[in-house]
């Protein structure tokens, strides 16, 4: 059932006093010069956080509310120059001699030439609406903190890989050329040997550290994907933008997919789905982040025969120039720091790069950013 | 005694409630409350020989869910524009709402808090992002409500600027 607000009750016919109390509303008269007395019945939970109304028949309540000081010039105008039934102050934290919490709402309204001020809980159940909330910033809390962790585990993840893989391959090789080309003297095989197994050995061991860290692993490292389990980058943009697209919805921000009819079979490209998506997550975030309220996202998805090149474009600010040189690199933000921890564009990069493909910003003629980037197909990368 | 009125402004879950209760009661508590609306507290300060009253206007943060009225600046004299320094975004998210206020109510005088100082793992704000930041003109104060590191200066150095010097 709908609630009743006192201001309709009070608008619309003469309401007894003990009507208004029983629906636990202060009313004050305007008796001019900022003083106000009570109209009927004092609500009992009043006095808690006006202790002035026990002693005076006569009230100040800008005096007595620093919210209200604030409100009452709002309200003077309104009984001036109403041009709408009533004036509300919105809702405002009070607290009493015990130090609990009142939100409360006042109200202005004129009743046959009386000027009234109500104060009331706000109509809207207050507890709810902070419950919601609290609860929403919770989980966007949570959600940060849990992105957070999740992109810097992928960096450690992808330094370990890069800091320790990469040298002991390179000493693996030139130790496997030794062997083969007979560069180490008889006496000196054996050693060799043990050289090339420790190497191995070690490489293992990098393996099973990573696998301690996490169970996806094999991504991170030379891979060769073959075409039937390719992802298909055309349908990752697509669901991409379908997660995205409350978000952009809040933003009043609209996105647009182009694929030039572009076949999503045509569009697999060496990549696995789980990190092509957060890719492309990580900019199309970013593009929201940056685009003012109206403006629309491009996502563009092309063919260009070995590789599939994909570009999302913001209307947003875009990028300052000095920042350009480090946008791609850890911690890379710009003067904007809207990069959240300055890892999302790095974790792009290095994934789009271990996966053998570009990444790349372009400032756009007419404003705005062009992220884009370009993965090879599977077929290319096998050949 | 001057009276001056200071509004918080930030997105939400910055530490705005936590600095001014760090600075009025001299307070923390870990527990996060949403604050909706305004909740306004005062407390008075000595700047130089001025009694200062500052009415600290606390207002809740602006994000998806929750707009700031700009109609609580009217009356201000100066804004803390407040950031959480473990989350980088939140300083974006700061300017953005000063861009905003700074057009709707003319140019006031202006600190940015850059809070939770003590999660200095977390930190995500480096030197350059501040001698950024300063170049650009902010008055910055790198505060703590946990541990009241720089609270007390940010809000004495704001009261000083809204006094007329001797």
């Amino acid at each position: 059932m709908n609630r009743i607000e006192p201001s309709e009750l009070l608008l619309s016919q003469s309401v007894p006093a003990s009507v208004l109390s029983s629906l636990d509303v202060a009313v004050l008269k305007h008796r001019g010069d900022m003083a106000f007395e009570l109209v009927g019945e004092t609500p009992e939970w009043l006095p808690r956080i006006w202790p002035a109304v026990k002693h005076t028949g006569r009230l100040y309540p800008a005096k007595d509310f620093l919210y209200l000081e604030h409100f009452i010039d709002d309200a003077l105008e309104h009984w001036n120059h109403a041009e709408s039934k009533w004036l509300s102050s919105g809702p405002w934290t009070e607290v009493d001699a015990d130090g609990t919490d009142w939100v409360l709402e006042a109200v202005a309204l004129t009743v046959n030439k009386t000027q009234l001020l109500l104060i009331k809980f706000p109509t809207t159940d207050h507890s709810t609406v902070r419950g919601l909330l609290q609860e929403g910033r919770n989980q966007g809390l949570e959600y940060s903190r849990l992105l957070k962790e999740v992109n810097k585990r992928e960096v450690l993840l992808h330094c370990i890989v890069h800091d320790l893989s990469t040298p002991l391959a390179s000493i693996k090789g030139s130790l496997t050329l030794l062997d083969e080309d007979n560069h180490v003297a008889p006496d000196g095989t054996e050693l060799l040997q043990i050289g090339l197994n420790q190497v191995g050995k070690m490489q293992e061991l990098i393996r099973e550290i990573l696998s301690t860290f996490a169970r996806d692993v094999e991504p991170l490292l030379p891979h060769v994907v073959p075409a039937s389990e390719a992802p298909s980058l055309l349908t990752c943009v697509s669901e991409v933008a379908n997660v995205m697209k409350p978000v952009a919805d809040i933003e009043r921000v609209s996105m647009l997919v182009e694929t030039d009819d572009v076949d999503s079979t045509e569009t697999r490209v060496v990549a696995d789905s789980p990190r092509l998506e957060r890719v492309i997550f990580n900019l199309v975030e970013n593009a929201i982040r940056h685009s003012p309220e109206q403006s629309e996202i491009r996502l563009k998805v092309e063919d260009r025969g070995g590789s599939v090149w994909t570009g999302i474009a913001d209307q947003g600010p875009g990028v300052e120039a000095d920042v350009m040189p480090r946008l791609f690199q850890k911690f890379g933000r710009g003067n904007q720091h809207s990069g959240k921890q300055g890892l999302g564009l790095y974790f792009c990069r290095i994934t789009v790069e271990g996966w053998g493909g570009n990444i790349g910003y372009e400032p756009q003629k007419e404003g705005g950013s062009l992220f884009w980037f370009e993965l090879p197909k599977p077929s290319v990368a096998m050949a | 005694m001057v009276r001056k009125k200071i509004c918080l402004l930030g997105t939400s879950a910055v530490g705005k409630t936590s600095l001014v209760n760090r600075f009025v009661n001299n307070a923390f508590s870990e527990k996060y409350l949403t604050t909706v609306g305004v909740r306004i507290s005062k407390k008075t300060i000595q700047i130089d020989s001025n009694r200062v009253e500052m009415l600290i206007w606390d207002l809740n943060g602006e994000d998806r869910f929750q707009k700031l009225s700009t109609s609580y600046l009217r009356g201000a004299s100066g804004i803390f524009m407040v950031a959480d320094g473990s989350r980088a975004d939140t300083l974006e998210s700061a300017k953005l709402i000063y861009r905003r206020v700074s057009g709707d109510v003319g140019k006031l005088a202006v600190c940015l808090l850059l809070n939770k100082a003590d999660l200095q793992e977390d930190w995500e704000i480096s030197d350059d992002d501040l001698a950024n930041l300063k170049s650009e003109g902010w008055k910055i104060f790198l505060t703590s409500a946990k541990t009241g590191t720089g609270v007390e200066e940010a809000f004495e150095t704001l009261a000083s600027m809204l006094v007329p010097n001797e």
